[in-house]
């Protein structure tokens, strides 16, 4: 399994924090694919590419959420994101992330090997979804039918 | 190193805050109070010095650990209401993915009966076709 995951997180001791968390859910075989990116532009540049989970911090330097939200929605809406802060205590975090799937605490950073897991699963039974649909319309159109 | 220091002050910073902060209101509080039990004709402590700041220190050490257990019960029922919240979330997850698969099974499965019936369906055009053809000779 091969998970792309972009991040939007400008410390890198935070984005340490994230890979580690991660590294140590997905154990070998998984491989995933990491990419930082702290500002709007990079963001956009980002999202030409197909991501499976975007893990975006809340307070970034001139890019505060929900733009970063906002920016993806507009590119992508379907991808999941998942919203980190260190410094929102759990209830505000969850009522910030309302358009994000899930809010984790930095403090709380073994919960994000799951979260991501979650929404990795939920990310592929989708694309086997659509897949299935567009194979089925494309067999209708092609015996006449549809 | 990074990582350990990062986590260790995300877990203790909020109990060292509020455990300074508790131990300052507990210290202030027991000068007022001895100044309340013991006063003299003239207002004075009666208390001497040495006694008052031991009073001190013993209420606000009291205060504080009497709040950091208090905030550490309340870490712990916080924690279960998280861990309640994110089960909860795993199984709507899970039943979401399910429904999800199946529907893809469905559709695949509807996809093959398609193909097969449409073929079945042109192998009949062309039999009835050559039957056709047949019965004009």
């Amino acid at each position: 399994m091969t998970l792309s995951l972009l991040l939007i997180e400008d410390d890198p001791d935070d984005v340490l924090l994230i890979q580690n968390a991660l590294t140590t859910h997905f154990a070998p075989p998984a491989i995933l694919v990491f990419k930082q990116v702290w500002t709007e532009a990079m963001l956009l540049l980002a999202l030409q590419g197909r991501w499976d989970v975007v893990i975006s911090d809340f307070r970034l330097p001139g890019f505060t959420w929900p733009r970063p939200l906002e920016v993806i929605r507009h590119n992508d809406p379907l991808v999941p994101i998942i919203l980190i802060s260190g410094t929102l205590p759990y209830p505000r975090g969850l009522s910030q992330s309302v358009g994000a799937v899930e809010y984790i605490s930095k403090a709380d950073m073994r919960l994000l090997g799951p979260a991501v897991e979650r929404q990795a699963k939920l990310v592929y039974a989708t694309r086997a979804n659509t897949q299935a649909t567009h194979e089925l319309k494309d067999t209708l159109r092609n015996k006449g039918i549809y | 190193m990074i990582e350990l220091l990062s986590r260790a002050f995300m877990r203790y910073a909020g109990d060292v805050v509020i455990g300074f902060f508790s131990y300052l209101l507990g210290s202030a509080i027991v000068p007022s109070l001895a100044l309340w039990l013991t006063p003299d004709a003239q207002g004075a402590v009666g208390l001497p010095l040495e006694v008052q700041t031991l009073l001190s220190m013993g209420v606000g050490g009291a205060v504080s650990a009497i709040v950091l257990i208090w905030k550490r019960q309340d870490d712990k029922a916080y924690q279960k209401s998280l861990e309640s919240i994110i089960a909860r979330q795993e199984v709507g997850q899970d039943r979401l993915i399910t429904i999800i698969q199946n529907s893809t099974t469905a559709m695949q499965s509807l996809q093959a009966t398609v193909s097969q019936l449409a073929n079945l369906k042109q192998i009949t055009d062309l039999l009835e076709d050559v039957a056709r053809r047949e019965t004009k000779r």
